[in-house]
């Protein structure tokens, strides 16, 4: 299923201006660096072969989740199976060495992976979830791709953030 | 312990200010995404194509013997045999497209729904598999037993034939029933555990 080149232009732009999002989502739901790649790319795929289907009744940027959420939480399944077959490769974050980045910017990135290895703790819906509360989307937005109502989803995000902070400061108490 | 609005504004800031490291340039990707989805389609084809042939060479090879046959009942065995292949190929391939995984562009929800939905399709698939799959070929074998008999094959034979057939179909019967439905329903479970039962 190829795109027309209408699409193609399409596909490029939202590309272009969603790939730092969908590499963060990425990251949350793939621990394994060599198949983050793989993840993101199979996103891309499910995306660029969804365009033709799509006809505007949401925003772009819903639609565009809505894909890379399912995609991530069928992989995730997927990629256990194979977990239980092979050894998984450590996880990675390419941290650079400790004397390149001030204090400020090391402080920073300790901040963003321990909440990072939180969210990786989630299960895959709460995972989800607290990812597009991250990005900054509405919780009329977050209904529109969980398909879960905006009461629900209020009740629902508050346990999750209340988890996420025992997660960290579980985490920080052990370091 | 809930975080106040203003700590939820510090997460905030602290995740989207990470790039995610991305490193896809879309000329590249675009590359792979076309050489992925073309791999994609040859593997789609292919196994159309093996299940079209599989039921192909059963046509055949059943129709060639049902064509040679001079007694009416061998022939209409075999002449069920034949067709029973090309319905089994057609009933997968009919079939099995209900059993893949949905679309991605639906809610989260939905798409729960219908992985789930998916998967008790092939449970059901593997359960109704006696009548569509094994009751055509045991039937067409016991017509073939009874032709036998009656073109004056020894009753010991044709029993141990009966006996035979009915063995390898009960094998096929609890491969499917059994382990089969106790893999598909491992992947149920494993699906509800990962995103929830609740979802």
């Amino acid at each position: 299923m190829q795109p027309a080149s209408k699409e193609q232009t399409t596909f490029l732009r939202l590309l272009d201006q969603y790939q730092p999002a969908l590499w963060r989502l990425v990251n949350a739901y793939e621990q394994d660096a060599s198949r983050r790649d793989d993840l993101f790319q199979e996103i891309a795929l499910n995306v660029w072969q969804a365009l033709p289907r799509f006809r505007g009744d949401s925003s772009e940027r819903t639609w565009l989740y809505r894909i890379a959420h399912n995609v991530a939480i069928s992989g995730m399944q997927s990629r256990r199976r194979t977990e239980r077959r092979e050894t998984p490769i450590a996880d990675s974050l390419d941290p650079p060495h400790a004397g390149a980045l001030s204090d400020e910017l090391m402080a920073a990135r300790e901040k963003h992976e321990a909440l990072l290895a939180a969210i990786r703790e989630l299960p895959a819906l709460d995972r989800g979830l607290i990812i597009l509360h991250l990005e900054g989307l509405s919780y009329q937005e977050i209904e529109q791709i969980a398909g879960l109502s905006e009461s629900a989803i209020g009740s629902r995000l508050t346990r999750i953030r209340g988890r996420l902070t025992e997660l960290i400061c579980e985490k920080g108490a052990r370091r | 312990m809930i975080p106040p609005n203003n700590e939820l504004r510090v997460w905030q800031d602290v995740w989207q200010s990470d790039s995610g490291g991305g490193r896809s340039s879309p000329a590249d990707l675009v590359r792979k995404l076309e050489r992925r989805a073309s791999e994609f389609r040859r593997r789609i084809w292919r196994r159309n194509l093996r299940e079209s042939i599989a039921g192909l060479v059963v046509f055949l090879f059943f129709g060639f013997l049902a064509a040679r046959q001079p007694n009416l009942l061998a022939r209409a065995a075999q002449a069920w045999l034949a067709a029973s292949g090309l319905w089994v190929a057609f009933y997968i391939h009919r079939y099995s497209k209900a059993a893949r995984t949905p679309a991605p562009d639906q809610t989260l929800s939905s798409f729960r729904r219908s992985l789930l939905a998916a998967y008790d399709e092939q449970i059901r698939l593997l359960r109704a598999a006696k009548y569509w799959y094994i009751l055509p070929f045991w039937f067409g074998l016991l017509l073939i037993a009874l032709a036998s008999w009656k073109a004056g094959m020894g009753p010991v034979q044709v029993g141990l034939f009966l006996l035979w057939i009915t063995a390898v179909n009960a094998v096929v019967w609890w491969i499917n029933e059994v382990p089969g439905v106790r893999s598909i329903r491992r992947k149920r479970d494993e699906l509800l555990t990962l995103i929830g039962e609740d979802a």
